[in-house]
């Protein structure tokens, strides 16, 4: 039962400077809420080439406070460069691709997809852009599933899409 | 009429220990107020002081997520959600910049100058995630609570001071009761004695300590005043009897002779008659016996008269050997005559002075009835004259 996070969404290839430091927010919002039982320091997040964002991410000045993470650009989604990830931001890898390598990761592993507008498979968390806005929703099955705690208070801010439940 | 001002009298002393009273326990009451007012405005003060401070301890756990995430709608109706419950009267959210996420306000946040100066000041509270400051919760508390407290103080004041004055009325005048009939008793006591000169009155002993000792000098000074006045009757009535009575033989004197006879004449159908009498060869009785014989026969004379008089008829020694007697419900010259007739009897017994001497004594004697008269003068003129005839028959009658 995937639930949506109101957020904006700009049409078209190009990032604009809001929606960067509201995607930035979010994802360093929902990382720092979450733990792994098996790091210690701070989560490894790997950016797929593919994101639109992956760059602001990168970047500490867009929210005005350190990143709660380290990231890491990847090139390819294969198995073996995916080891060192704690957690990935995906580009426009399809849901089902999320789901496989969810799948083939042994440690617990967060993911968070950029383009899964269901967001019904594969990413714990995705998000949606809208009238300039960034929202987020949770796909609580997968979130079951990744062996990543994360923060219920997290899960309160993603509001239910009504137009999606419809 | 001096009943009625006694009452009131009586009453208004009543109203003045009542409003004593009163006055006592309305300022003890509001001295009492005001100390625990103070008292519970300072520690409610202090209450509300630690309550904002949970207040803005709470409200950061509930926005921490939200602000982490800049989600205003969030914080929005997090803040609403508070501030719906009267929790505080102001407050915003700022980030890490300073700059205002949200605000919210109490609708009537008109408060008084008075009620600013109790309410608690103003908290700003640091939120942190994951060790980083993310942002910060200016708070304000709500006065409700304060303004609630001293309507109610104010109203229970009102509400005991009212339920105390009456009760504080009934009890006095319970209490009271018991005085003011003592001090009404001596009131009572003192106007008697002044007015009516009752100096027989006293004070009944009070149970009262202080009015006991005030009752029992009252009474001794009551005492004193009487033995005095009965001592002063008894001097006035010597004074008097020395006024009016002759010295040595205790017989009416002249001036009350004088009064008694105009006071006849003024009576216009009085029946009476003076009589007049003069001693004879009195002079030669003091020249061979000496004038301590001569009083002794004076005295006897005058005994003889008084005893003869009784309660009917009145003697007076006039001056010397004259005397007078007015004789009362006489009807006519003949019992006058006959009356006359007796008393030359009664003289005729020589007087004893001494024990061996014997003294013989005789009386000229004139009278006038009182209604042959219209003055006082003619009546003793015409004793006089009577008498003086009388005198000049004896003196033929002894050569």
């Amino acid at each position: 039962m995937p639930i949506a996070i109101a957020c904006a969404n700009g049409d078209g290839d190009k990032s604009n400077p809001d929606e960067e430091t509201q995607v930035t927010t979010i994802i360093a919002g929902i990382i720092s809420y979450s733990s792994w039982p098996n790091i210690h320091g701070l989560p490894h997040l790997c950016l797929s080439t593919t994101a639109r964002y992956q760059n602001s991410l990168r970047d500490r000045s867009t929210i005005h406070r350190d990143l709660p993470y380290i990231p890491i650009t990847i090139m390819d989604i294969g198995e073996n460069t995916l080891s060192q990830c704690d957690a990935i931001y995906f580009g426009n890898e399809t849901p089902l691709q999320q789901k496989k390598v969810l799948q083939q990761h042994q440690s617990p592993l967060l993911l968070i997809a950029e383009q899964n507008n269901t967001c019904e498979i594969g990413s714990a968390f995705c998000l949606e852009f809208k009238h300039n806005s960034v929202t987020f929703s949770v796909n609580l099955d997968s979130l079951a599933r990744c062996k990543v705690r994360v923060n219920p208070a997290v899960l309160l801010l993603a509001k239910p899409d009504k137009v999606k439940n419809e | 009429m001096s009943n009625r001002a006694k009452n009131s009298q009586g009453r208004s002393f009543q109203k003045t220990l009542n409003r004593i009273s009163l006055l006592n326990l309305i300022s003890a009451m509001l001295v009492t107020w005001l100390l625990l007012s103070v008292t519970a405005v300072m520690t409610l003060r202090q209450y509300e002081q630690n309550n904002l401070k949970l207040q803005a301890l709470s409200l950061s756990h509930n926005l921490e997520a939200a602000i982490v995430f800049n989600d205003k709608q969030a914080i929005d109706e997090i803040l609403a959600e508070s501030g719906r419950e009267n929790m505080f009267s102001f407050a915003e959210v700022l980030d890490n910049q300073g700059h205002v996420i949200s605000r919210w306000n109490v609708d009537n946040a008109q408060n008084s100058l008075f009620l600013n100066l109790l309410q608690p000041k103003a908290l700003i509270h640091r939120v942190y995630h994951n060790q980083q400051v993310i942002g910060e919760i200016h708070i304000t508390a709500a006065t409700v609570l304060l303004r609630h407290f001293l309507w109610k103080s104010l109203a229970v004041l009102t509400l005991s001071l009212f339920v105390i004055s009456i009760m504080s009325f009934l009890l006095s005048r319970h209490l009271h009761n018991g005085l003011v009939a003592a001090l009404q008793m001596i009131t009572d006591v003192l106007h008697d004695v002044r007015k009516n000169r009752n100096l027989g009155r006293r004070i009944s002993a009070d149970s009262i300590h202080g009015l006991h000792m005030f009752a029992k000098d009252f009474n001794k000074l009551l005492d004193e005043i009487q033995q005095w006045q009965i001592q002063l009757n008894h001097e006035n009535a010597s004074l008097w009897k020395s006024v009016r009575h002759d010295e040595l033989t205790s017989l009416a004197n002249r001036s009350v002779f004088r009064d008694t006879i105009s006071e006849i004449i003024r009576q216009k159908d009085s029946r009476s008659a003076l009589l007049f009498m003069d001693g004879n060869k009195f002079k030669a009785i003091n020249d061979t016996y000496g004038h301590a014989s001569g009083d002794m026969v004076l005295v006897e004379v005058a005994r003889r008269l008084e005893t003869f008089a009784g309660h009917q008829h009145v003697a007076f020694r006039l001056n010397g050997d004259e005397f007078a007697m007015l004789l009362n419900d006489v009807s006519s010259r003949h019992e006058v005559e006959n009356i006359i007739s007796v008393l030359h009897d009664l003289m005729r017994k020589p007087v004893s002075v001494n024990h061996d001497t014997y003294i013989s004594f005789s009386l000229s004697i004139g009278y006038a009835m009182t209604s042959d008269v219209h003055s006082a003068e003619a009546l003793f003129e015409m004793a006089d004259r009577n008498m003086y005839s009388n005198k000049a028959a004896i003196q033929e009658g002894n050569k």
